[in-house]
Formats: C-alpha cells, sequence, structure tokens
C-alpha cells in the first residue's frame, strides 16, 4: 500500500477527466521525474521534489531546480505531511475515478433518455431529471466507501446509553464500566495488549511496526552516508570504500566513483523513506542503474575508422596533394595546423573522446 | 536508456500528443532517444511563414542532464538565420546549457526557441559562425558557449 514500485504508482494523470482533479493528481508528482513524490523533500525555499531527484540534481547544481535559490544537500528536510497526502490521495484516487466514469455514464445515458422525454413531454420542468440519479449513485459509492473502510476495530458507534462516539468493539465493556471515558482507555489498552500477546503465541505480529514486511526496513534505524571527496581519492580507497558497503569493486576508477557517488545518492534517499527498503533492494536498484547508464553509453553512434578513412578519402588525399605541394617553400609559410587538423579529427571522433 | 528518462520522456511524448503548444509539431518520437519538432513562430517576426525543425536528442541522464537540442540543417529544414544560431544548427542558448534545470522539458525548451526567434531584430549569423561551424564538435554540449546577450 505504502511502498509501490514506481511504475505502479506512475498512472496516467490524464485518467482524470476532470481538469482540476488532474490538476491536483499533478500536484502530488515530482517536477523532475514526473511521478508520485518518493520520499518528499524540499530545501530553503520549500519547492518539493523526490528524495532521490532533489540529490541527484544538486549534486549537478546547488541550486533549486525551479526557483534557482542556493540550495545545499544537507539542508534538505523531509516533508512528511505532503507524502501522508500523498497516500490518502492514492486511496482515494480509484475512488474517484470510479465516481467519475459512473458519473459520465449517467451523464450520457440520462441525454439520450431526457431527449426522449422531452418529445413526449415538451413541458418538463426546469431542475430536468439529470441530477438525483447521478448523486444517488455517489451516495451509493460513499456508503460502499465508508463501508469498506470499517473494518478493524476503530468502527465508532454510538452508545445507546450516553449518547457519545464509542469504539464498537468495546461497546459491551463500555456499557458495563459505566460509560465511562478513563475507563474506555483501560480496555482498549488491555485488549491491545492481549492482542499482542495472542499474536506472539502464532507468531502472527498484530504490529506493522514490530516485524518490517519483506524489502523494507524499519525507520529510524539506518544511518545516512558521507559524500566521498572522489577527486582525491586514490583507486586503493576507492575500492575499500566500495567493499565496506558491499558493493562490487570492479571496474575503471571513474566507474567505481559513478557508482559510490550514485550508492550514496540511492542510499540516503532511502534513508528519507517513510518505510525504507532494504539494503539488498537499494543494491539492486543501483544495479539496473549502472546497466542502464552503460546500454546508453554504448548507443552512441560509433565511428569505424577503416569506414570513416575510406568515405573522406578523396579530401585527405587532396590535403596530402595539397601539403606536397607546398612542400618546396615551406620555411616561407608552413600550412595552417587547423587545415591539416579538420579532417583528420572529424567532428564525430571528437565527440566521442569528450 | 534509464528508466526514469524513460517514464519521463512518455509522459512528456503523451503530453504533446494530447496537445502541443501553438506552432509546435511532433515530425518523429518513435523511440526515447532522437525527436524531432517542428517550430514555427506565430505571429509578427522576421521568420513568418517559415517552418523550422529542432531536434532533440536524450541520454540516460535526462532530465538531470539537458538533452542535446539543435536546429536541424539539412535538405528540408534550414536553421534559422539568427544571432544565436549557427549555420550548422547549434544554438547558444544558455538554458540548453549552464542553466538547464531538470523541470524544463521538450516543450518548455521548444516555446523557449520560438521566444526567441519571435524576439529577434535582425537576420544575421552569430559574428564566429565559420570559424565555429568549420571546428565545432558533433554535439553543442561538448562546446563551452559564452553567454553574452541577455536581451533574447
Amino acid at each position: 500500500m505504502v511502498d509501490l514500485p514506481r511504475n505502479i504508482q506512475d498512472t496516467d494523470p490524464e485518467d482524470f477527466a476532470n481538469e482540476l482533479l488532474r490538476k491536483v493528481d499533478n500536484s502530488l508528482k515530482c517536477p523532475i521525474c514526473k511521478a508520485y513524490f518518493d520520499a518528499a523533500m524540499y530545501s530553503d525555499c520549500g519547492h518539493t521534489f523526490c528524495a532521490v531527484c532533489l540529490r541527484e540534481s544538486l549534486s549537478v547544481k546547488q541550486e533549486c531546480p525551479i526557483c534557482r535559490k542556493p540550495a545545499k544537500e544537507l539542508s534538505m528536510k523531509k516533508n512528511i505531511m505532503l507524502e501522508d497526502t500523498l497516500i490518502l490521495w492514492q486511496q482515494a484516487r480509484d475512488t474517484l475515478l470510479t465516481l467519475e466514469r459512473l458519473e459520465a455514464a449517467k451523464a450520457s445515458k440520462k441525454r439520450k433518455r431526457s431527449a426522449s422525454i422531452q418529445s413526449i413531454e415538451s413541458d418538463s420542468n426546469e431542475a430536468g431529471p439529470s441530477s438525483r440519479p447521478a448523486s444517488t449513485t455517489v451516495k451509493k459509492m460513499k456508503k460502499r466507501a465508508e463501508s469498506t473502510q470499517k473494518t478493524g476495530d476503530s468502527t465508532m458507534t454510538e452508545c445507546p446509553m450516553c449518547q457519545n462516539l464509542v469504539v464498537e468493539a468495546i461497546i459491551n465493556q463500555h456499557i458495563d464500566g459505566g460509560c465511562n471515558p478513563e475507563n474506555d482507555k483501560k480496555i482498549t489498552r488491555d485488549s491491545q495488549r492481549a492482542k499482542d500477546q495472542w499474536s506472539s503465541v502464532f507468531g502472527k505480529s498484530a504490529k506493522r511496526k514490530a516485524t518490517p514486511v519483506k524489502g523494507e526496513t524499519e525507520p529510524g534505524t539506518l544511518e545516512k552516508l558521507p559524500r566521498g571527496s572522489y577527486d582525491i581519492l586514490k583507486d586503493k580507497d576507492l575500492r575499500r570504500m566500495l567493499k565496506e558497503e558491499g558493493l562490487p569493486t570492479d571496474g575503471e576508477t571513474e566507474a567505481m566513483k559513478s557508482r559510490h557517488k550514485q550508492w550514496v545518492i540511492f542510499w540516503n534517499s532511502n534513508v528519507d523513506r517513510k518505510f525504507p527498503k532494504s539494503r539488498e533492494t537499494v543494491k539492486e536498484e543501483l544495479k539496473k542503474w549502472e546497466r542502464e547508464m552503460a546500454s546508453s553509453r554504448r548507443k552512441r553512434p560509433q565511428v569505424n575508422a577503416v569506414e570513416h578513412l575510406k568515405h573522406h578519402k578523396t579530401d585527405f588525399d587532396k590535403l596530402v596533394q595539397n601539403v606536397r605541394s607546398r612542400k618546396p617553400k615551406s620555411s616561407a609559410a608552413a600550412p595552417s595546423p587547423n587545415e591539416v587538423a579538420e579532417p583528420v579529427a572529424p567532428p564525430d571522433v571528437m565527440s566521442i573522446d569528450d | 536508456m534509464g528508466s526514469i528518462a524513460t517514464r519521463r520522456l512518455a509522459k512528456e511524448l503523451r503530453e504533446l500528443s494530447l496537445e502541443c503548444p501553438t506552432g509546435i509539431k511532433i515530425l518523429s518520437a518513435n523511440d526515447f532517444h532522437t525527436w524531432r519538432l517542428s517550430i514555427e513562430v506565430m505571429g509578427d517576426s522576421l521568420y513568418q511563414g517559415q517552418v523550422f525543425a529542432l531536434q532533440f536528442i536524450f541520454d540516460a541522464q535526462y532530465p538531470i542532464a539537458s538533452p542535446e537540442v539543435t536546429f536541424v540543417s539539412d535538405e528540408h529544414y534550414k536553421a534559422p538565420i539568427h544571432p544565436h544560431v549557427y549555420s550548422n544548427g547549434h544554438i547558444c542558448a544558455s538554458i540548453l546549457g549552464t542553466e538547464w534545470s531538470p523541470i524544463l522539458s521538450v516543450a518548455a525548451v521548444c516555446v523557449t526557441m520560438q521566444s526567441m526567434l519571435a524576439s529577434c531584430k535582425k537576420l544575421e549569423r552569430p559574428p564566429d559562425n565559420d570559424r565555429y561551424v568549420r571546428h565545432a564538435p558533433k554535439s553543442p554540449k561538448n562546446t563551452r558557449f559564452v553567454y553574452d546577450d541577455d536581451t533574447v
């Protein structure tokens, strides 16, 4: 529910026909990756992004991507309320979508029917028949939504004796205890304790926190990593740092540097999550990231040296001729280095070198 | 291609195919590597009636890294004659270089290019056009531009 993979959370904003709902939906998405916020964080200016997105952006340039005010990774703060809102919104989203579709269907049906009604009795009243059936479905939907939400023992009900709202599960004890609210608290505590005891017996934890779901780590137990000063680090140090984190130590210096850099970004952003993922999961993400970067690099057009020579043979020949013809008076005017260098170092080759 | 890059581009493409800013059309976007869009300057301008094509090349770091944006210069399209556009299509615009921000998008770049053309006062190439074009790297991202004109 909480920690869906980002691609599942990432539903189409166009799902909503209503423009305002679409805007609300989009306002809960990161302006950088355009997916729902994953560990929403902001810097001094208050603009919010995913923890990973903001960290990556700040690692390139220390400013807010929106307002360009100076921003530092150390000043990043969690936007906890927004995350809670997002979780609630994601729960409400399906209900809203269903409602929207139902109403759209009703409206189109109504249009057809009201057209035929109008043809039969032309003096239909102004209120029109369109509003009522739609609103009854809304009510029905709401009711259904309420009843599904009222699971577990937190359902409130009115006490027939004192007319106060009381948790339904303890209503009998409440009346037995003479409708005393202080008494209710004790009952709740006792029942929770009993429950915990039972669950410990049956090995099923009632509390989510006690045993994190597979793939999640209990929040507050993880520590952030400092960024390495990669420019002055030697390969040996890099390898040691990667080893300490349990990461692969293969590849060139640059590969190791960017691996550690990205790991720090991924890991620190994971610590910022409400329900952090396990170390192994983050490691998998890093692996995937590295693969993607490598495949993207490979996609760059490769220049075949032989082909290039063939293709530009006439140019080269001309240049050679040019230079040879000038040779006798080379002491007077040496060929401009640019003229020679240009075709030898074609744009393609230059861009790859860079 | 990075998964974030792919997903963001998919989203941008969906939004563009639903509603493109005025004067902008998708010419080709068959993958998440290279896109081409046509741009036209609306209203009064020195480029009335002319259609240009912008080429976007994305890497896996998009949108953290800027896309490589150039005006297409081939048998169908010509790069606009503008003090910030070289005849090989390279563009000297800060938002494509040091002032890129990951919240910018393909649509935002297109609109910026439109307004850059719309505000042009005189049809001329950059003063160092010939020299630059002769030695320019293939990708303008490998050029270190100096952004000295704040009026555009």
